[in-house]
């Protein structure tokens, strides 16, 4: 009976037609359930720690060097897989250094490996900064050359979130939504005092409901209208 | 509430809260850390947060266990290693909720790959991230450009300002300096070097 029933079926023309891509994926990425998984996960430690500590400037730095390791050297993932997932990475809460070492962890080896390179992400700053807060107790903070360094220290810091607004201004700022809720979030936490994570929770809940909702139905509606007229 | 216990649930609310970069988060650990609990001054909040983001590595990760070590230590009056168990705690819990979802998200992400909820996210949500990023630029200006915080209410209803409010012409020309130079030459030069220049030229001139 089984055998009737799939013979009846035509499943071999669609099953072609997909595998195809997956060859010639498997030509240009290296077949990692080849190798050893202690050999894996050595690996994955020492490069993102390497990563984590060489490459400053945040997430998507950290995002190129992956790239690098990942897809051009080592060719574990195909390429453009981290890029592709950007959304995502920005889109979970937490660091995208974090979020995307996660990734290929999981691509890679599984939960295990994820868990290790997110380790091997947060470990060295965690050891040097572990450091430098034990020097920091012992610094003078009295001395007038100090105070001076630290004020300096955080003018410049000033110039560095002021830099990422304007870089960040133009990806983000277009649309009736940006303009309207990004002043109302600005005025709302620096001077009515509210919660910044009320406007942060608002904004997801507004995107979700408006974009994968409000959307639709629109269009749906739309729809119909055209095909009546 | 044990002071570990505090520790685990703050944190594991900035990983929460934590959308699209580090400078997001500053607002949020100032109604946390400063206002709310009094754990740091704003002048050491600053402080911790400017060597943050010296030093290598990712900055929430590095600010993080800065705080976790401070405000441990601050309990437990200068003792180490109660301070490393904070800073532990602390960055563990900051990861945990991403981790968590990245998880959840992982095992079903082939489904459904296009990411159109992802982008959503994002699109309702960038907005107010940019807001919370001129937020914390407001901050860092008012500890370093201006004495103290800027006293909107005197300015808008024109009465006299405080005496202690004073502005600062050096670190006005290093904060635009050091704008101009992160926009204009971001490629060569990095944000840690420019925070170092910075603080070599505060130390000699301010």
């Amino acid at each position: 009976m089984t055998k009737n029933a799939s013979d009846s079926l035509p499943p071999p023309l669609p099953e072609v037609e997909e595998e195809k891509p997956c060859v010639s994926r498997e030509v240009e990425t290296v077949d990692v359930s080849n190798i050893p998984l202690a050999k894996r996960l050595g690996l994955l430690l020492f490069l993102f720690m390497k990563i984590a500590l060489c490459v400053v400037g945040g997430g998507y730095a950290i995002i190129a060097a992956a790239e690098e390791t990942f897809e051009q050297k080592l060719r574990w993932l195909p390429k453009g897989d981290l890029l592709n997932h950007l959304p995502v990475f920005q889109t979970i809460p937490g660091l995208i250094a974090g979020n995307s070492a996660m990734y290929v962890g999981y691509k890679i080896a599984g939960f295990l490996c994820a868990v290790v390179s997110l380790i091997a992400v947060a470990l060295p700053s965690f050891i040097i900064i572990s450091f430098v807060a034990v020097g920091f107790s012992w610094l003078p903070t009295d001395n007038p050359h100090v105070q001076g360094a630290f004020l300096g220290v955080r003018s410049a810091l000033a110039g560095v979130v002021a830099a990422t607004v304007i870089k960040s201004w133009p990806k983000i700022m277009h649309g009736c939504w940006a303009w309207l809720y990004m002043p109302i979030s600005l005025i709302g936490i620096m001077f009515f005092n509210i919660n910044a994570a009320y406007f942060l929770i608002g904004g997801i809940s507004f995107g979700v409901v408006f974009m994968l909702i409000m959307v639709p139905i629109y269009k749906r509606l739309f729809k119909k209208a055209k095909e009546e007229k | 509430m044990h002071i570990y216990l505090i520790l685990f649930l703050v944190f594991a609310k900035f990983g929460l809260l934590c959308f699209g970069g580090g400078n997001v988060l500053t607002p949020i650990y100032i109604e946390e850390l400063v206002e709310g609990r009094g754990w740091l001054s704003f002048e050491q909040f600053g402080n911790l947060l400017a060597i943050a983001q010296m030093t290598p590595g990712p900055i929430s990760v590095n600010a993080a266990t800065f705080f976790g070590y401070t405000v441990a230590t601050a309990e437990y009056t200068g003792n180490h290693f109660a301070g490393f168990l904070g800073a532990g705690i602390a960055t563990v819990s900051l990861l945990l909720p991403s981790f968590i979802l990245m998880m959840i998200v992982l095992k079903t992400l082939e489904k459904h790959e296009n990411g159109r909820g992802m982008k959503s996210i994002m699109w309702g949500v960038g907005p107010a991230t940019i807001g919370l990023t001129i937020v914390a630029m407001m901050i860092f200006i008012e500890m370093s450009v201006f004495t103290e915080g800027i006293p909107w209410h005197e300015l808008v209803s024109g009465a006299a300002l405080p005496e202690s409010f004073a502005f600062r012409p050096f670190a006005f020309v290093l904060f635009i300096a050091s704008t101009w130079a992160l926009i204009k030459k971001g490629k060569r030069l990095s944000i840690m070097s420019v925070i170092f220049i910075s603080a070599i030229l505060g130390a000699i001139f301010l």
